[in-house]
């Protein structure tokens, strides 16, 4: 039957497999691509399991045809959809760095196989073809421009500088309302693409805070995984957006469990992450939280350098307002604490901490 | 000397002995009736008396027959109700340690599920506290 749906779209393909291809002898494309697929596989299907998805032709519909992925994610909430995709890009791109193929590369000191990906949301018919149950298929076709525009934001990932994970305005738009995903974007890119008459924004991931893409990858590929990025960072030109990620599973260990020397660890890497990576608000909010609430390294002068730095970057970053507030109050100097809580506050009426803190400071009970 | 003799010859002393012989063996005769009627009144109630401790013996043995007759019965009956309350108490123990037994699995159960709850609450409290901070950085 057909129907018209809200579909969150995922391509993700190999970069530079053409070229590859010419390169490597037809049996080592050939163990490429198995390992490609078997990987993508391993993600895709896990994630679907493990966040309740109910079933292809259901809310899901994906398959790998070569070197190419493509999902489509048509669940009741868009917003879970957009969350899921990005999970899902994240981890694709994580698991294809420590798969086999990738790992003999990195050891041999070559520049690994990267993923590119591109994501868009847009509304979609979901139909039954009859010429598809003739063949045995049950499985619903789904067509509509978001698709076409989803490959082509897909094929301008090559042109991006972190995460190489690039999305449609109408995405955007959306991880825009959604208030509670940590995600940042480039400025947009208007590019042009075949087939379409004007010109497209095209908007890059910069950063994606979520301590879901570690903790959710699936069983088999865990082993060893953060062994492997820390390993991927040590190389030439390594991919900028693993050390968000492995910064965030460095605070999440943190936060959990006194590691002293964890800490050291985490900053050497954050100040490494800084000379690499454009974006910078998240990396000063990560060390200015390092300084705040590590315990060897405590430092609230710098905590509070650091945050002020992503203010000077984004004055309305509400991490960093926040932890600024907590740093100074920390610290000791009730004025500029006071001022703090109201500009967290002043940019967002509702926040339950500076509700409460306000009122003490003007009583006067601090 | 015959009764003839005597009677011809005899003089009345020897009558007179010959009367009181007679006379002598017809007491003796008298004595014997008597003593013999004595002993067979005797003998005759000690035939009652016999037949009436006969009687009673009989009675007696009727009544210890019915008694231990009774007392057989009241024994079986005793012994069934014994071996039904043996049974019913081995019932009763089976009952009662199955019943421990299922309440052991019912408890292990309930324990695995509080178990499993916490185990959950404490994955959801992970979550909030690392959504939380996904949000802080």
């Amino acid at each position: 039957m057909q129907r018209s749906i809200v579909a969150t779209i995922l391509f993700a393909d190999l970069m530079n497999s053409t070229e590859m291809a010419k390169n490597l002898t037809l049996q080592e494309y050939d163990e490429m691509i198995v390992d490609f697929q078997g990987t993508m596989y391993e993600v895709v299907a896990h994630h679907l399991s493990h966040y309740g998805y109910e079933g292809s032709g259901v809310d899901y519909d994906w398959s790998i045809v070569g070197d190419q992925l493509q999902v489509f994610l048509y669940s009741d909430s868009v917003r879970f959809d957009v969350r899921s995709a990005l999970l899902i890009a994240a981890k694709i791109k994580l698991a294809w760095l420590a798969a086999a193929f990738n790992q003999r590369i990195l050891q041999e000191g070559r520049l690994v196989s990267r993923i590119g990906i591109g994501i868009n949301c847009g509304k979609v018919i979901k139909d039954l073809r009859e010429w598809r149950m003739k063949m045995g298929e049950e499985r619903p076709t789904i067509e509509g421009y978001a698709i076409n525009l989803a490959k082509r934001i897909e094929s301008a990932s090559r042109e991006g500088t972190v995460y190489q994970i690039m999305v449609g305005a109408s995405f955007y738009k959306r991880c825009q309302d959604i208030k509670t995903i940590n995600i940042d974007f480039s400025q947009p890119w208007s590019l042009g693409f075949k087939g379409i008459s004007q010109k497209i924004p095209v908007y890059e991931v910069v950063s994606f805070v979520n301590f879901e893409i570690l903790s959710s990858m699936p069983p088999s590929l865990q082993n060893g995984l953060v062994q492997k990025i820390e390993y991927a960072l040590t190389q030439p030109m390594p991919e900028p957006w693993l050390f968000i990620t492995l910064l965030r599973h460095y605070v999440s260990l943190l936060a959990s469990v006194k590691h002293d020397n964890l800490e050291t660890l985490a900053l050497e890497c954050a100040q490494q992450a800084l000379e690499l990576l454009d974006y910078k608000p998240v990396i000063y909010n990560i060390i200015g939280w390092l300084y705040t609430y590590g315990q060897s390294i405590r430092d609230l002068e710098m905590a509070i350098h650091y945050f002020d730095r992503s203010l000077a970057l984004e004055p309305n970053n509400a991490a960093a307002l926040l932890h600024k507030a907590r740093a100074v109050e920390l610290s000791g100097k009730e004025d500029l604490s006071h001022h703090a809580y109201e500009e967290v506050l002043f940019h967002n009426h509702d926040h339950r901490e500076a509700r409460r803190m306000l009122p003490v400071y003007r009583a006067g009970k601090r | 000397m015959t009764a003839t003799d005597l009677l011809a010859n005899g003089s009345y002393i020897d009558f007179a002995l010959f009367l009181l012989i007679i006379i002598a063996c017809l007491s003796l005769v008298l004595v014997h009736r008597k003593s013999k009627q004595k002993t067979e009144e005797k003998i005759d109630v000690l035939f009652d008396s016999a037949n009436k401790l006969k009687v009673k013996n009989r009675e007696l043995s009727k009544r210890i027959g019915k008694f231990l007759e009774n007392n057989e019965t009241i024994l079986a009956e005793l012994e069934r109700k014994i071996e039904l309350l043996k049974a019913s108490i081995d019932n009763t123990q089976d009952d009662l340690s199955k019943a421990a037994k299922a309440r052991e699995k019912e408890t292990k159960r309930i324990e695995q599920r509080l178990g499993d709850f916490s185990k959950e609450i404490q994955q959801m409290k992970d979550y909030i506290r690392e959504w939380a901070i996904d949000m802080e950085l």
